[in-house]
């Protein structure tokens, strides 16, 4: 059975900028579908609010890819784009740019089109894109290969939840790890705001430091791991692995998230970018409601130990 | 190990070789092991200064909400000609998480080399029928880690996630034509390598390319071919200074891989000896 969906919202990726790292950021938008699109970008600042667009970037035919500057598009204070609202201060907040690739047959058309759900996924399945972050004087980068799927659709019949969980946080040594959530929507027009339930676990499976993190809608936020180790009362160096490792969980039983992992050195200027693995990577039937009972065992068990006295 | 491989290939290959009332009668009868997928797979580095560490969590008491009893984590380290250096196998506390050091897992081994191919494969440990039940029914479970490489001396740092399991028949030639989604700029680039991982029990030869990411359509700027011994690992090599100056964008291709989705690590070398990788 086929559903409507707005022809921007039918292949989304989502990419977002770096400026507190003193990074500049890119992306490679990549056209496998076989048939030709037209790129068209909508920006928001970190707390979701509409910041410019929706712009045309480019077209792309079959095969090709459109390589885009996220400094350029956002520009200085966002005067880059037709109809942005900020000023200077904005170049020290980050951005989140929503590319569309829009099939060039649903150009003439209706807003809305009718499209089965394999058809649609047929479309974002095709190929990774890519977001690159970069030192511009240096050239360093370090980027992630990545989709981006429909989460929080305005009317899905079920709601989005989400989990994130692996034990990547290296948080010792002069490095860290920070953890970037962006509470996304295809729908400009959702508006649900959403709680993450978020615990870091010992190598012993304890309860290091249980917490929620808030978002609006479209929000971009970033967990310094170290940073929550040390607000729950640990030196991170104490709570450890033997080799600086930590274990963090997050989960949302009524919102999906965008996750990123930021693994930095500063003092040596490196860094590095990977993406989570949903549950279906761990076993194919583990989606709708069984993810939804796995993921609320999740936010209950954060509600419990956040609760519980120190 | 070989009763489960063959309980696995009737329970989870696609189309079915038996039909379905049969396929429940063997889902009955079939070991609890073979409801895991075959090891998971990644290329470890060893190279002067550089660690790998192999991150694993116990996944399983997220997956099964009455928990489990935590897990055992199964580890083999093979050389680059896929030799056998290491089997090791670890437990896991219930929520638990480990991080293996390469380093340390080959210390006192005499013919490590500085790469070759990590598998890991984990189980449940569970005390009730009920849990066995859950995990019987996830359509095979996989075992997922993450890969931490590290530089001690330029402070690189990667995180990855593995790309492909062990494929213990190759019934199939090798996966088709790659190209890579990632475009590399060559600004303070000075060589791109490739980490290729062979999971499969047949040696495999590759050639891989880099083309210009701006015209695609053109000759590759560069070539090489390598060859990757049955559960090992290769490097192929390139360098960046000798493409022409006029080109600012690089895609990595190959004419096939050793699996599926067996891509190669894709290593950016600087200038000045940092790395940033991912897989291509």
């Amino acid at each position: 059975m086929g559903m409507k969906v707005r022809r921007d919202a039918l292949h989304c990726f989502v990419a977002t900028t770096a400026r507190r790292f003193g990074l500049a950021s890119r992306a490679t938008i990549n056209n496998r579908t076989g048939e030709p699109v037209l790129v068209m970008a909508r920006v928001r600042d970190e707390d979701g609010q509409a910041h410019a667009g929706p712009v045309e970037v480019g077209s792309v035919d079959a095969g090709d890819d459109l390589h885009v500057d996220l400094g350029a598009l956002v520009g200085n204070g966002g005067s880059g784009l037709p109809g942005s609202h900020s000023g200077g201060a904005a170049e020290a907040r980050e951005h989140v740019v929503t590319f569309s690739l829009i099939p060039q047959r649903f150009l003439e058309g209706p807003e809305t089109v009718d499209i089965e759900p394999a058809q649609m996924f047929r479309q974002i399945l095709a190929q990774d894109h890519y977001l690159e972050h970069y030192d511009p004087g240096t050239g360093f980068s370090s980027g992630v290969l990545y989709q981006t799927p429909p989460l929080n659709r305005i009317g899905q019949p079920v709601p989005s939840s989400f989990l994130m969980q692996a034990p990547k946080a290296f948080v010792t040594g002069g490095r860290r790890t920070v953890f970037q959530f962006l509470h996304y929507s295809p729908d400009p027009d959702y508006a649900q705001e959403a709680t993450l339930s978020c615990r870091a676990l010992a190598a012993d499976g304890g309860v290091l430091a249980a917490w929620h993190e808030r978002f609006p809608p479209h929000a971009l936020r970033f967990v310094d791991v170290g940073a929550v180790l040390q607000a729950h009362g640990h030196a991170p160096a104490d709570v450890t692995d033997q080799n600086g490792f930590v274990y963090v969980e997050a989960a949302c039983d009524h919102a999906g998230f965008v996750p990123l992992t930021w693994n930095l050195f500063p003092a040596k200027g490196t860094f590095d970018l990977e993406h989570s693995l949903p549950p279906v990577y761990y076993g194919p039937v583990l989606s709708g409601a069984r993810k939804q009972r796995m993921v609320e065992a999740v936010c209950d068990a954060v509600a419990a130990a956040a609760s519980a006295p120190a | 190990m070989a009763l489960e491989r063959l309980f696995r290939s009737v329970l989870f290959s696609e189309p079915s070789p038996v039909p379905g009332r049969l396929r429940r009668a063997v889902q009955r009868m079939a070991p609890f092991g073979a409801f895991f997928h075959e090891p998971t797979v990644q290329v470890y580095l060893q190279e002067p200064g550089v660690d790998t560490y192999l991150c694993v969590n116990d996944f399983f008491d997220v997956l099964v909400p009455d928990g489990t009893q935590g897990a055992t984590v199964h580890v083999r380290l093979h050389g680059a000609a896929g030799q056998l250096l290491v089997e090791q196998s670890f437990p896991l506390q219930r929520r638990g998480s480990l991080s293996l050091s390469t380093r340390d897992l080959l210390r006192g081994v005499a013919d490590a080399d500085t790469i070759g191919l990590a598998s890991l494969q984990m189980l449940p440990r569970t005390g009730h029928p009920r849990q066995q039940e859950a995990f019987r029914s996830m359509g095979g479970v996989m075992c997922q880690f993450y890969t931490y490489y590290l530089d001690e001396k330029s402070g690189s740092v990667a995180m990855i996630h593995p790309q492909t399991s062990v494929v213990p028949r190759q019934r199939r030639p090798p996966a088709p034509r790659f190209a890579s989604c990632q475009s590399v700029q060559r600004h303070g680039v000075s060589a791109i390598r490739l980490l290729q991982a062979n999971p499969t029990p047949v040696a495999v030869e590759a050639t891989y390319g880099l083309v210009d990411a701006d015209r695609p359509g053109e000759d590759r700027l560069a070539e090489t071919r390598i060859r990757v011994a049955p559960m090992g690992a290769g490097v192929a090599e390139f360098d960046v200074g000798t493409l022409p100056a006029a080109v600012t964008r690089v895609r990595v291709v190959a004419d096939s891989l050793p699996s599926g989705n067996a891509k190669p690590l894709l290593m950016r070398v600087y200038n000045d000896g940092r790395f940033s990788m991912s897989h291509a």
